[in-house]
């Protein structure tokens, strides 16, 4: 038996079938490094691409079982802070708060004059007059001092405080306070293996953290650009040969 | 302004891969075609070489 390895088809056909996935992982990527700036996860597809193989229902629906806070409340009620909203469980069942949607929850705090809730989507509080999002923003973690403030400490914004749960206030000196720490007191990055390998893969080593999106979109559009170049000249070659093929059939139809 | 950015973008990049679909589509249709006029075509006969006259041993 010959085995007859013809290694110019083989790269020909891999080339062909990695088109796609290549113009998707490159064309992608510039996608990723501009999340922020595109707001990007301000739209909401879920309905459109729930049809795609890896959105499964039991992938959509996964979130509600990762609990990720609770507090038992002092009327005997327990609530449950998941990946995807808030629910209040009383005698064994649990109650979706429709208001919160499916917010991730970060943390649950009973103050005096209400519940205060962190979530991904800001800060919700439960009071008198029902709930209410007095504060939108990605919080983080919240807890109650001995006069009944409630801190919260949201992402870009720093520590909030508030007494009422409808005015939140930066926590005056905190910031400025750990900003003022010298630099032998500043603890440095750390650098492992596998962080050193993420930040070449993402242009982080070579064009710092504000500016890896140019090793990010350079990459991607080479890649999105090899991909399509590759793909047309595939078919090119394709079609050529289809009507080459074609000719030679009519010339010898036409000789008899 | 940012948001409907990102959404022409991401029409944009839809477009481009339906492009890229289309083309890599037409490309197998091409090739199957391709084989069929081969298929057709009566086979070529491959020149003879010409017949070398044995000799008889002087």
């Amino acid at each position: 038996m010959q085995f007859n390895f013809k290694a110019r088809d083989w790269h020909n056909w891999t080339s062909v079938i990695l088109a796609i996935p290549l113009l998707i992982v490159g064309l992608t990527s510039i996608f990723l490094a501009h999340k922020k700036e595109l707001k990007l996860n301000e739209l909401d597809l879920t309905s459109a691409v729930s049809w795609l193989p890896g959105y499964g229902n039991n992938t959509i629906t996964h979130p509600r079982t990762e609990i990720r806070a609770s507090l038992m409340d002092t009327d005997g009620s327990q609530w449950i802070g998941t990946q995807a909203g808030l629910y209040r469980m009383v005698a064994g069942r649990s109650e979706a708060i429709k208001e919160l949607g499916d917010a991730p929850v970060r943390d649950l705090v009973r103050a005096p004059w209400g519940l205060v809730v962190a979530t991904k989507y800001g800060i919700w509080v439960l009071n008198e007059q029902g709930w209410s999002r007095p504060l939108k923003g990605d919080a983080w973690n919240a807890s109650l001092g001995q006069d009944g403030q409630v801190a919260v400490s949201v992402k870009d914004q720093g520590l909030l405080l508030s007494r009422d749960g409808l005015d939140w206030q930066p926590a005056e000196g905190v910031a400025a306070s750990l900003a003022a720490l010298p630099p032998t007191e500043a603890i440095a990055e750390r650098i492992t293996l596998g962080k050193l390998m993420i930040d070449l893969h993402t242009g982080k080593a070579f064009f710092g953290k504000n500016w890896e999106w140019v090793w990010i979109d350079i990459l991607g559009a080479i890649w999105g650009f090899l991909g399509f170049t590759g793909l047309y000249l595939w078919w090119r070659s394709q079609t050529k040969r289809r009507d080459a093929a074609r000719g030679k059939l009519l010339q010898e139809a036409q000789h008899g | 302004m940012a948001k409907a950015l990102g959404i022409t973008l991401a029409i944009l990049f839809l477009l481009s891969l339906l492009i890229a679909l289309g083309v890599f589509t037409h490309g197998l249709y091409a090739r199957w075609q391709m084989q069929r006029y081969k298929r057709l075509a009566p086979p070529v006969r491959a020149p003879q070489k010409p017949r070398e006259i044995s000799r008889p041993p002087q």
